[in-house]
């Protein structure tokens, strides 16, 4: 059996999105405080003279940059929290191993898939689920901008259904796959890419779903 | 404006559709044919075989096979032919996909300088037999 590793894209997306999420949480908060400071402290000495004239001024010069800045906070907790998702999702089960009988694929060629994951603590579990997908993937530019574009086959998909897992008990499976015979190979060019992966999505009962996806390879070849 | 008639005739494959399909490793003969309408000079006439991408995703191709088959004046009616053969490599296949095609062609170039260059091509199936 040979041990599958991690793709490196999903590691990669999970802590670049928490990564960019604070950046910009940081960024838009040193923006936004010293000109609450500065509009609030001139509002706050025009209100001791004219409550009045002062209680608008105050308003509206914190009010405004208050609302327009606390937009950009916003966005930034978004992609805090879906950065962290996987990382809290990660403290009730450990990583998975995840093997294959073969690590020599063609096209057409039957593999046993073997996954093992540990729960740290009791946990209910909704499904658990694996799926052999081909995914395209394409890049291209638009104006100044890179866009990134994926669409996802489902050759072949697993679930078990929910069931409670205790802390220390370890969930095992053992699943028989098939590169469907005719299938396209792994492709990779630098602007488009076609990339056979398994994909393990462990649904977890009031937590995020723990979801991880590991690339194989499949040869240009015929089994 | 230079103008050329191209015929671009494919064989050791396999007919399906009306596309000929040829295994990955397996020989392409093929025999080009280009008849000018008038006289022209040109850089160079090319057949070249390769692949490209299709689709959602910016261009990636490869050209796996050049063959120079003329050079300098051509003249009007005078047809230039040219017999070739061309051992294909074993990937990529052809694909077609939701996103991505790949697609693989033989493409006749006629290099005219400083005038648009006179394409033509004939695609194929890279694919093993399923």
């Amino acid at each position: 059996m040979r041990q599958l590793q991690q793709s490196s894209g999903s590691g990669c997306r999970k802590y670049g999105i928490l990564a960019f999420g604070v950046l910009w949480t940081a960024i838009s908060c040193c923006t936004l405080v010293p000109i609450i400071v500065a509009v609030g402290g001139t509002s706050f000495a025009a209100l001791a003279n004219d409550p009045v004239s002062g209680l608008i001024t105050l308003l509206a010069g914190v009010g405004f940059p208050l609302v327009f800045g606390g937009v950009f906070v916003v966005i930034g907790l978004v992609f805090i929290v879906v950065g962290l998702k996987p990382i809290v999702a990660g403290t009730k089960v450990t990583r998975p191993e995840v093997a294959v009988s073969n690590d020599s694929l063609r096209s057409g060629d039957e593999f046993t898939l073997d996954y093992r994951q540990t729960f740290k603590s009791g946990t209910d579990v909704e499904r658990i689920t694996v799926q052999l997908i081909l995914r395209e993937w394409a890049r291209y530019r638009r104006g100044t901008d890179t866009v990134t574009v994926t669409h996802d086959h489902v050759i072949q998909a697993f679930e078990t259904p929910a069931r409670r897992f205790e802390g220390g008990e370890t969930f095992s499976d053992r699943r028989r796959m098939v590169i469907p015979r005719g299938a396209m190979h792994t492709f990779q060019a630098t602007r488009n890419k076609l990339l056979w992966l398994v994909k393990v999505k462990v649904e977890i009962k009031s937590w995020p779903d723990f979801e991880e996806e590991y690339s194989i390879t499949v040869l240009p070849e015929m089994a | 404006m230079a103008s050329a008639d191209i015929q671009i005739t494919i064989s050791g494959g396999e007919s399906v559709g009306g596309v000929m399909r040829f295994d990955p490793g397996g020989v392409l003969q093929g025999a080009v044919q280009v008849v000018p309408r008038d006289n022209f000079n040109c850089k160079a006439v090319y057949v070249r075989l390769g692949w490209r991408t299709e689709g959602r995703g910016d261009r990636d191709s490869a050209t796996v096979a050049e063959i120079p088959i003329a050079q300098g004046n051509l003249s009007a009616n005078t047809p230039v032919y040219q017999q070739f053969n061309v051992i294909l490599p074993r990937e990529p296949w052809s694909y077609a996909g939701h996103y991505i095609n790949i697609v693989w062609d033989v493409k006749v170039t006629v290099d005219i300088p400083l005038a648009p260059d006179i394409n033509a091509s004939q695609p194929f199936v890279l694919a093993p037999r399923r």
